[in-house]
């Protein structure tokens, strides 16, 4: 993908978030928050889980700017495909740190850790303050589970 | 006739030779600053650099005459006459908490009230919030509309009332632009002998403040936001007041004579008492230069020259579809412009700004209070101040359709 055409999947997850709610989360869900202090935007994970552990639902609440939004979005793509299955509490746990890791090195290309889809996130390395941005949904995911 | 000319100020802050393409309008953070200042600050350095109230050598003396006369020339600028002491600090939040902490805080019952607007910065809220957390005091919103900083008078009898025992307040809002009739707060709190606290450090950038006319108790300031070095501010206060302080911050250079208990400490007279560590010299100096160079420039012309621009970016702003407007008309004079859309973020504004070389602020300004009263989770700022132009406010209105044209949803 060229720099246009991440900027367009980016503005895509904005625009058309997956998994987005602006209703509450049902009382059984696991909620996590996370919260910029430096602009005050804040989300909300919640996860429905079964007895076993396995993942139900993951949805998402936020008051956030486009890089917040699309960065969720993009979590929650990444936890639909981790449906049924008990949460990978120490891979969620690498791969956030993964992400902090990358977002602070120069080179674009995604390691091979992390999924294809937090490639368009290579256009935050060129705005330091923005980082905190994309890791907000990923607090919130501490939060609401033990990584 | 004016010969006031923004191109020309610009050109003293070397700053701009560095960014020249800059539209720099976040002044309410921080301003840049002059050659004047940059050289004093690097003269300090050069040829009077020495301990401040410490030692015996010609140099060290020539240290404490050069910080005894950055004082006295800020005390001249702000209109502190002999009645008044001017203490250095590191900060006007520096300068707020010394009162909380050393006046304050000891003269707190469970139940008094501590009054501030719905428009101060943190650092004139949190002080006050600790200090009644520990006191059982609390704080009190003085009734206001905002937006145009218009004190309700009808609804005030609480705020000079009998549990009434400390008003803090901002003259100038760092969100909205609006400005309080401080002067009409301080007389009627003398009349009931409360004592005042004013938060200057929107208001010194381009204001003359005259603290004896003022008559308030107390008056903080940074020096970062008037052209000044960081790392310095000022609390000038009533002596009376100060001889009723405790001193805070305990150290060197504050005490005379070191007893065998703390009650037998014999503290420094004023203003050293307040002003432990070793002096802030190169800071003292920079900020003496910066209240020299905003001497000669001529008030009318700084004041109408921000007017004019803050009026005409608030019109602009106010014909996009979608902007909502936190600064009234009547204060856009103040040159601190907020703003936000219907669905696009401001944080999403200003990258699309910074993207283009134009510095704004976007978030809460550590103002929750207001934004938290108004339901609204942040806004963009421009912050305008003597260097900026036309262009400037055009590159933004760009770069603010742009953004809308981005992110709308």
């Amino acid at each position: 993908m060229n720099t246009d055409e991440l900027k367009q999947t980016l503005l895509k997850h904005y625009r058309q978030p997956a998994h987005r709610t602006t209703t509450p989360f049902p009382p059984n869900y696991k909620v996590g928050k996370g919260i910029n202090p430096a602009c005050g935007d804040d989300v909300e994970i919640g996860l429905e889980l079964d007895s076993l552990g396995n993942l139900i639902d993951a949805q998402f609440r936020a008051r956030g700017c486009s890089i917040c939004i699309a960065s969720s979005s993009m979590l929650m793509t990444i936890l639909s495909k981790m449906q049924s299955k008990p949460l990978p509490n120490h891979e969620l746990q690498t791969l956030k740190y993964a992400l902090e890791t990358w977002l602070t090195e120069p080179t674009l290309k995604l390691p091979n850790e992390l999924p294809e889809v937090l490639l368009p996130l290579s256009l935050v390395k060129s705005m330091p303050a923005r980082k905190k941005c994309v890791m907000l949904i990923w607090h919130a995911l501490e939060n609401a589970i033990p990584m | 006739m004016s010969t006031f000319s923004a191109e020309k100020v610009r050109a003293q802050f070397p700053f701009f030779s560095h960014h020249p393409n800059i539209a720099y309008l976040d002044n309410a953070a921080t301003t840049q600053k002059p050659q004047v200042v940059i050289d004093s600050i690097t003269h300090s350095y050069i040829s009077a650099n020495a301990p401040v109230a410490r030692g015996l050598y010609s140099l060290a003396a020539s240290a404490d005459e050069h910080y005894a006369n950055a004082r006295s020339t800020l005390s001249k600028y702000f209109g502190a006459g002999n009645s008044t002491k001017c203490i250095f600090t590191s900060s006007a939040t520096a300068s707020i908490n010394l009162v909380a902490n050393s006046f304050v805080k000891s003269r707190l019952n469970k139940g008094d009230e501590i009054w501030l607007t719905p428009l101060e910065h943190h650092s004139n809220f949190l002080p006050w919030q600790r200090i009644c957390a520990s006191s059982g005091a609390v704080i009190k919103w003085i009734p206001m509309n905002p937006i145009s900083g218009d004190i309700h008078w009808e609804k005030c009898d609480a705020l000079f009332g009998q549990k009434s025992k400390f008003i803090a307040i901002t003259a100038l809002s760092n969100v909205t632009g609006a400005a309080i009739d401080i002067k009409l707060v301080c007389q009627r709190a003398a009349k009931a002998s409360i004592p005042v606290l004013i938060d200057g450090a929107q208001l010194v950038a381009h204001h003359l403040v005259e603290f004896d006319k003022l008559d308030c108790d107390f008056f903080v300031c940074s020096a970062h936001k008037m052209f000044g070095p960081n790392g310095i501010g000022l609390l000038l206060a009533k002596t009376q007041r100060l001889e009723q302080m405790q001193p805070d911050i305990l150290g060197g250079g504050m005490i005379d004579w070191l007893g065998h208990t703390f009650e037998d400490n014999q503290w420094s007279s004023l203003p050293r008492s307040f002003e432990p560590g070793s002096a802030n010299l190169s800071g003292a100096i920079g900020f003496s230069a910066a209240a020299q160079y905003m001497n000669q420039l001529r008030q009318a012309d700084v004041q109408d020259h921000i007017a004019y621009l803050g009026r005409h970016l608030l019109s602009e702003l106010s014909n996009i579809n979608g902007i909502r407007l936190l600064t009234a008309p009547e204060n856009a004079k103040n040159g601190i412009i907020s703003f936000f859309h219907d669905t696009v973020h401001p944080h999403d504004i200003a990258q699309v700004c910074a993207d283009n070389q134009v510095a704004i602020r976007a978030g809460h300004h550590c103002a929750q209070p207001l934004f938290n009263r108004l339901s609204i989770q942040g806004a963009a700022r421009a912050s305008l101040t003597i260097y900026n132009t036309q262009r400037d406010i055009q590159i933004l209105l760009t770069c603010v359709q742009r953004a809308i044209d981005e992110f709308a949803l």
